[in-house]
């Protein structure tokens, strides 16, 4: 009993000692990745000018208005009009919302089953025979042209589209998950845990997990930008988000028909996609070298 | 190395199998019925009969081992619609989604590629930083926006290529390129950027080894040391990259396909999930599993050749 107490207090002076380490090499470290900073703030206004849609414009999103069919951009209308006369600027960020959504709910939901089944599989064998070759089977499959099927098979809703997303990107994040948290199962600490009697549950959720979070949070943010190119692919396509519930694919979409005739109507839409990935993409670099996966490992090797 | 290859055959079978399965209880699981469609809005004519006929009479599970078992025969049914075989509906098709496809890769590798060597070579200068930034902007933008600023400039206003359609290449190399120039261009740009990316960070990780700086401390060229040394090593990740990208760009395909109307496998799955054309869906789509799961299964033997410590881990 008593050397079950010494290790323990062992292991948990180690650990904070290795926490302020941390968090003063962290803080530091994401003062110097400017591209963290950069994604962060970016991602930051995007979403707010999503969220200020109502206060910023005042027109409504699917209002047919057919006296200002196909304007240029002006001071009324300050991305154009649609061939319905509605505001293009309204719509983008309506559709910005409706993708934001998707793309939130996706990783949300990607990240709750994909850890749950990466942990049950990393720590119990019978499980993983099983989840590996279920996910040996799913990677087979075209991963953009069976979201599409499964958007159909879901009935082409914003939820719909989130499903079959969600369905697609879970066995990636397993993946990459279950070979971290396979050698996180062999450490010390671990054993230790198991040693001195800890509940499964407790060493999966409370030893396990905080280990392979650096990973998580980098994946899932790749993972986020991903959906969103994703939906916007997918409705484009007409198969996902159907009018009138606008989506920067959609939008696109219905562009393309006039691209000859009011051209930016595909412009703003376009961009609106670009800006948010591009926002993500810069985040998800700029966690992967403060989190560093990589550095960490070798850390936990020694 | 033949016993992995036939071990490798042999265990794709059953994949193959479930794979078969599970598109076909997706794709039946799609709502509508395509009877009523066939029937049309007046509803003339037998309904039951028009479903036996269709293959829908029976439970999913009568109709699963019934469309498994002609499946394995190597026959993927009747189309509703198009009023041909399945096979032929898609045999038709595939040279273009291959044509898509195969030029867009080409496109990604021969731009993507030396990029990322440039860009490798001096880490954090204004043209590592440049390069690194375009293809970071390349990965963010969308194919079918891309596409549509590219008809938008080349097609509508300089008039150098068609807004889309294709022409097959037995019509002429010429024509045939003219059509898949834009498409391919567009989607082979999006990857390019990968390719950017992964050469740059393979290429670096060689360059800081041990049997580089061997290489320059006896004095050895840097042209040499790029050419011969870092570039074999760093080429390995782009080898699983080039088949990971192909079997992506197959799947994808249908994007940008749709965008510049080409009638490929893509643009044939998307019109006969709109019409619930429940055969030529699952055709499509075990036809592109099948073919991802053999070029993976290719990728692996290639890489077991190049890599000579997989082919030893392996036995």
């Amino acid at each position: 009993m008593r050397s079950s107490i010494h290790v323990c207090v062992l292991a948990r002076s180690e650990s904070t000692s290795m926490k302020t380490i941390n968090e003063n090499s962290i803080w530091f470290r994401i003062c110097h990745t400017p591209s963290l900073i950069f994604g962060a703030v970016l991602l930051f206004l995007v979403v707010s000018v999503l969220i200020l849609q109502p206060v910023l414009t005042h027109y409504d999103a699917n209002a047919n208005d057919f006296s200002a069919i196909l304007q240029k951009p002006s001071r009324d209308h300050w991305l154009g009009t649609d061939s319905f006369g509605r505001d293009l600027f309204t719509r983008v960020l309506e559709g910005g919302k409706v993708s934001l959504r998707i793309g939130i709910e996706t990783v949300i939901y990607t990240t709750f089953f994909g850890v749950l089944i990466a942990l049950f599989s990393g720590y119990f064998e019978i499980v993983d025979v099983i989840v590996m070759r279920v996910m040996d089977v799913m990677m087979a499959f075209p991963t953009l042209l069976i979201a599409m099927v499964l958007a159909a098979v879901f009935g082409n809703s914003i939820s719909g589209v989130t499903l079959a997303l969600t369905i697609v990107y879970v066995p990636r994040t397993v993946r990459i998950l279950r070979s971290s948290i396979l050698s996180i199962r062999e450490e010390v600490y671990v054993e230790a845990a198991r040693s001195i009697g800890v509940p499964t549950i407790k060493i999966m959720f409370k030893h396990i997990l905080p280990g392979v979070l650096p990973i998580l949070i980098v994946q899932e943010t790749f993972l986020f930008a991903y959906a969103i190119l994703a939906e916007a692919g997918i409705s484009f396509v007409g198969v996902g988000v159907q009018p009138p519930d606008a989506s920067w694919g959609n939008i696109l979409s219905d562009a393309t028909s006039l691209l000859r005739e009011a051209p930016w109507c595909v412009i703003a839409p376009g961009f609106a996609i670009m800006i948010m990935v591009f926002a993500l993409n810069l985040l998800g670099d700029g966690l992967r070298e403060v989190l560093d996966p990589k550095r960490q490992k070798g850390k936990a090797k020694n | 190395m033949t016993r992995y290859i036939i071990k490798r055959l042999l265990l794709m079978i059953p994949t193959l199998i479930v794979v078969a399965c599970i598109i076909f209880l997706v794709v039946n699981a799609m709502p509508g019925d395509p009877a009523l469609t066939v029937l049309g809005a007046d509803m003339e004519g037998d309904y039951a009969l028009v479903k036996e006929r269709m293959g829908l009479n029976g439970t999913i599970w009568e109709r699963l081992w019934r469309w498994l078992s002609n499946v394995l025969q190597g026959n993927l049914g009747e189309s509703y619609f198009l009023g041909s075989s399945v096979w032929d509906a898609i045999k038709e098709r595939i040279p273009v989604t291959v044509s898509l496809a195969t030029a867009a890769l080409v496109f990604a590798v021969i731009i993507g590629i030396p990029l990322g060597i440039i860009a490798s070579l001096k880490p954090n200068s204004i043209l590592d930083t440049a390069i690194s930034s375009i293809s970071l902007i390349g990965l963010c933008t969308p194919e079918f926006f891309g596409g549509l600023i590219f008809i938008l400039w080349f097609a509508l206003r300089m008039k150098i290529f068609p807004t889309g359609g294709y022409r097959p290449i037995e019509e002429g190399m010429g024509q045939w390129a003219k059509y898949i120039f834009l498409p391919a261009f567009t989607y082979g740009l999006h990857q390019a950027a990968y390719f950017a990316r992964l050469m740059r960070s393979s290429m670096l990780e060689v360059l800081n080894q041990d049997f580089i700086t061997t290489a320059t401390a006896k004095g050895q060229k840097k042209v040499v040391i790029i050419a011969k040394h870092a570039l074999r090593n760093a080429l390995l990740p782009s080898v699983t990259g080039i088949g990971m990208v192909y079997t992506m760009m197959l799947g994808g395909a249908f994007i940008t396909e749709s965008l510049f109307r080409l009638p490929g496998t893509g643009l044939l799955i998307i019109n006969s999930i709109a019409k619930r054309d429940f055969p030529v869906v699952c055709g499509v789509l075990l036809l592109i599993s099948a073919a991802i799961l053999v070029i993976n299964l290719f990728v692996d033997i290639l890489y077991a050749f190049i890599d000579p410590r997989v082919r030893f881990g392996k036995k």
